[in-house]
């Protein structure tokens, strides 16, 4: 046996172990999931899915999924940009720290982080008295149970993720451009927009699909947060399944939302590589 | 110089928590000059030249631009073209885009900004290369690109950071000789950042030696070669054989370790330059003589750098031509001598 060859097994023996648990708890029961979702009419059918295509309450799930996920990546981009920046560029010893206290809300269980959110949305919770008070929304209005409720409670968990990968990219930003920019006449925002942002493009990218596909397929907070109106495809994924017991249906919904999610990703994979390409 | 200044330093202070990185700098450059702020790292230069363009706010002390007060105008606002120690070109634009920068940032009409880029693309022999992006281009066509884009838009000030230090050794001769005719042709008033004092002798007009966040002598490359202001400036600048004369017994001068000096000044620190030491094969006795033996002897092509071991454990610098290789064998004996005009003593305080 040459060495090469050798190599490559060594190489295979080491990968089986997590291979096999792969293929064994995710891919196995991916297909088995696919499956089941054309098991109606059995043993080959597309019931399933005419049924969520062709009802106009399911596509507004759909449609409010992608909503949310909309929502809570601008939300996170806006937040999380100025500050992954000022991070990024500041000359502190802190800035590590600072790094570090905005990871926080991952260090938080999302049932416990949302239990808390409930608190502060309900009728007499703090949030909401503040708002009441304002006079800008209705005396018994409450947070909780409200699309933008859930876009906040949601941002507030992934606003880490699009920070670290933010700061990420712009760490790796050598300032000088932006000096040479602002030497070269640029005003500081016009040096930030024509070469920091245009070289971060894709941690930006990167960042707002992550923040997006987790969004579309969380399902803690939508529901907690988002009560009784909570119509997520996370949340109808779990009704169908444990409380109507229909789970060709369940599975049906589940691949669609799978292949928002891989459609999602490979974007991201490709638009990753284009960002990597441009900011070499 | 003060009264033609283009660019005025006056008592520049910058201070970081407690850290002193530049203390009192008074630098006046003129017109068309170019001044180099030559020192090792750490020493303030690369902050001072900073300031200037205005990335890092003075603590203390004004920067003056054709009689203007900038310290507070913003760099964008300053009218300087830098040039990055590591280029700072813009990765996601072609090197046409990169030099037409500023001058887009400028609101310079379309026609004139395609004729000034290709001006400077023909001025720095950058032909053909215009649509390449900075990662296409070998390190000495990156630099070129870096001085064109701060060139193109006639800043009053240069500002060079170590411009040559990513280039290797053949290519940065080359280039700092372009760089330096390019300067006087226009005229430019430059500042000059280097650790590299043979780069700063060979184009400055003016050289200011920094260490540890002071200026320790100002002056022509000459001057700071053969008068330097203090022990610093005589070691950096060159080798330099050092010797701390006092009042001997018979009334002549000694060294500190116990070589007979004949100088023209008293009790001082003199600089003895290696290529002033004459080596010989015979003993001579009496001051301005030491024997001692061969101990180095390096051929570099144009000369012959020697070191002869003296019995006080000093170890003498000595240049001379080639033919001293032949004289001359390691752990051979010689006797180093010199005259009282190679003896330059340090006004120091």
């Amino acid at each position: 046996m040459n060495s090469s060859a050798r190599r490559s097994l060594v190489a295979a023996g080491l990968l089986a172990p997590a291979a096999l648990l792969f293929a064994l708890l995710f891919v196995w029961p991916q297909f088995r999931l696919l499956g089941l979702s054309f098991g109606n009419p059995a043993p080959f059918g597309l019931a399933s899915y005419e049924r969520f295509l062709g009802d106009s309450y399911y596509l507004g799930v759909l449609a409010n999924s992608l909503a949310l996920g909309a929502c809570v990546t601008v939300v996170c981009l806006v937040l999380g940009f100025p500050l992954a920046f000022l991070l990024a560029r500041a000359e502190t010893r802190w800035a590590g720290l600072l790094l570090l206290l905005t990871t926080f809300p991952l260090w938080v269980s999302a049932v416990v982080r949302s239990f808390a959110w409930m608190v502060l949305f309900y009728r007499g919770g703090t949030i909401s008295r503040l708002l009441q008070g304002s006079g800008l929304v209705p005396p018994d209005f409450q947070l909780l149970g409200t699309f933008s409720g859930v876009v906040i409670a949601l941002a507030q968990v992934l606003l880490p993720i699009m920070i670290l990968t933010l700061y990420a990219v712009i760490r790796g930003i050598d300032r000088d451009l932006e000096h040479a920019a602002m030497s070269l006449g640029a005003a500081p925002v016009v040096a930030l927009w024509l070469v920091t942002i245009r070289l971060a493009r894709g941690g930006i990218m990167a960042g707002s699909l992550l923040v997006f596909s987790l969004s579309v397929s969380a399902f803690a907070t939508p529901s907690m947060v988002g009560g009784a109106r909570a119509h997520f495809m996370a949340v109808t994924i779990y009704e169908q399944t444990l409380e109507l017991l229909d789970w060709p249906f369940a599975a049906a919904i589940s691949a669609i939302l799978l292949a928002i999610s891989l459609a999602v990703a490979l974007t991201y994979g490709r638009l990753l590589g284009e960002g990597r390409e441009e900011a070499r | 110089m003060n009264e033609a200044a283009e660019l005025d330093l006056q008592g520049l202070v910058r201070r970081y928590g407690s850290t002193v990185a530049v203390a009192r700098m008074d630098l006046a450059v003129a017109k068309g000059e170019l001044v180099a702020l030559l020192g090792p790292s750490g020493c303030g230069k690369t902050t001072t030249l900073r300031m200037v363009a205005g990335f890092v706010d003075p603590s203390e002390g004004r920067i003056l631009l054709r009689g203007r007060d900038i310290t507070r105008v913003p760099a964008h606002k300053r009218d300087m073209g830098m040039v990055f120690q590591s280029y700072a070109l813009f990765p996601h634009l072609s090197v046409a885009d990169n030099i037409a920068f500023g001058l887009h940032r400028r609101g310079v009409a379309k026609a004139e900004v395609a004729q000034r880029v290709a001006r400077m693309v023909a001025l720095l022999k950058l032909d053909g290369l215009e649509a390449r992006l900075p990662r296409q281009l070998s390190g000495g066509q990156q630099q070129r690109v870096a001085v064109g884009r701060a060139l193109v838009i006639n800043p009053a000030v240069v500002l060079l950071d170590e411009p040559f230090s990513n280039l290797d050794a053949l290519l940065r001769e080359g280039t700092r000789i372009e760089l330096r005719r390019l300067q006087t042709e226009l005229g430019l008033t430059t500042l000059f950042v280097t650790h590299d004092q043979a780069e700063a002798m060979a184009i400055s007009d003016r050289i200011a030696v920094m260490n540890q966040g002071r200026l320790e002598q100002l002056g022509t490359p000459r001057e700071v070669y053969e008068r330097p202001a203090t022990r610093f400036v005589a070691g950096f600048i060159g080798r330099a054989n050092l010797f701390e004369a006092k009042p001997g017994a018979g009334g002549g001068l000694v060294s500190e370790d116990g070589i007979p000096l004949d100088a023209a000044g008293g009790a001082a620190t003199y600089v003895l330059r290696p290529e002033r030491v004459t080596l010989v094969a015979e003993p001579a006795d009496g001051a301005n003589a030491v024997s001692g033996t061969v101990e180095v002897l390096s051929f570099l092509g144009n000369g012959v750098q020697a070191v002869l071991r003296l019995p006080g454990g000093r170890a003498l610098l000595v240049e001379g031509a080639a033919a001293l290789a032949d004289r001359f064998r390691p752990g051979a004996a010689a006797t180093a001598r010199w005259t009282p005009a190679d003896l330059t003593a340090i006004p120091q305080v």
